[in-house]
């Protein structure tokens, strides 16, 4: 065989085969970004959710804050509204005072804050020392009994229908996940609510005997709490 | 007979678009280093062919041995955790341009030497 033939030959064997693979890495490539992912290495692809969380997170906290406004203009009309009728203005107050119990307005008010976190291993169990969800659920049970008016852990505003549970390694709080430390505040009357969260043998000392850091409640003057955000409809039942 | 070559890229395109053939997400990246070494063989081999010394097993057995090569270095670094297709990477993508430029170079020379060969020949006739 004269060397062009051969030439010729190996050349087309050779770009027949590039041609299939140039195409099939097109067509693989086409079909990964329609489903929003790169195909150059997994660090693109998680550079890309990121990016998309990172979108999320903050579209969400711009409708957070548009709720916050909205739901101030609306006080603003009722309290407008209820112009000179003494009943009317009645009824406002009790509304106002519902809506604070309730949760779906920020409040500020006097008092207590306090932290709790995890302990530190010193060859205990493990299980012991991590702050549960239950560990959580108690002190704000604690707080609610003593007369709080609103209570938030993290910021997160907790309400009749909010769920304090166990996700794995982490604890949701309205479908929020928070990790220790835990800081929960509550506004009500501040030596009460201290008072009940400090006497003996009580809720702290049975968390500070169980291996958990909880800080000393912190009287509070003025403490800020943000409205609660999640939908408050009951959905499953009648 | 130049045509034979650019026949086969179209078919190959044809077979890798028409033919369902798909390979897993994860190793798409190791075909497009893949992809990239057999770009680099075949303007190589171009080259080679230019230049005359073009060897035909040398030729197929480097186009194979490179696309797979490439693909497994660039496995092997992703196992390790180093970026080793970026090596590839670099080290095809200068290969290719390289290459190109030499494979340019060589067709003017080509075209200069038949301009020559013309030009005597026609001065030959004349007389």
């Amino acid at each position: 065989m004269r060397t062009k033939t051969k030439l010729m030959l190996s050349l087309t064997t050779v770009s027949l085969v590039l041609g299939f693979m140039v195409s099939l890495g097109y067509r693989q490539n086409r079909v990964a970004s329609s489903l929003g992912v790169l195909v150059t290495g997994s660090s693109a692809v998680n550079k890309q959710l990121t990016q998309r969380l990172t979108a999320l997170k903050e579209s969400n906290q711009e409708a957070d804050q548009q709720l916050a406004a909205v739901t101030e203009e609306i006080n603003q009309f009722e309290e407008k509204s209820a112009g000179s009728s003494q009943a009317l203005k009645n009824l406002q107050t009790r509304l106002t005072a519902e809506r604070i119990l309730a949760g779906i307005t920020p409040v500020h008010g006097p008092g207590i804050s306090l932290t709790m976190t995890d302990g530190g291993s010193n060859g205990s169990d493990v299980e012991q020392i991590l702050t549960h969800d239950w560990n959580v659920r108690s002190v704000v049970n604690e707080l609610f009994t003593a007369g709080a008016e609103a209570v938030t852990i993290n910021d997160y505003r907790v309400v009749a229908t909010s769920a304090v549970e166990c996700q794995g390694p982490v604890v949701s709080v309205n479908g929020h996940r928070l990790g220790a430390p835990f800081q929960i505040e509550a506004i009500g009357d501040p030596t009460t609510l201290k008072s009940a969260l400090d006497i003996p043998g009580g809720i702290l000392d049975a968390l500070r005997q169980q291996g958990l850091q909880v800080s000393e409640p912190q009287i509070e003057t003025d403490i800020d709490m943000p409205a609660y955000t999640n939908a408050l409809e009951a959905t499953g039942t009648n | 007979m130049i045509w034979l070559p650019v026949l086969g890229l179209v078919v190959g395109v044809a077979l890798g678009l028409v033919t369902n053939v798909t390979i897993p997400v994860a190793f798409s990246s190791y075909l497009s280093i893949a992809i990239l070494a057999a770009l680099d063989t075949v303007f190589g081999g171009i080259r080679a062919s230019l230049e005359k010394s073009f060897d035909s097993p040398v030729f197929l057995t480097g186009f194979f041995t490179n696309t797979l090569v490439a693909a497994l270095l660039a496995y092997i670094g992703n196992q390790l955790g180093v970026d080793l297709y970026l090596a590839a990477v670099v080290a095809f993508g200068v290969r290719l341009f390289q290459n190109i430029a030499a494979i340019r170079r060589n067709v003017f020379l080509l075209l200069r030497q038949r301009k020559i060969e013309r030009e005597v020949a026609a001065r030959q006739v004349q007389p």
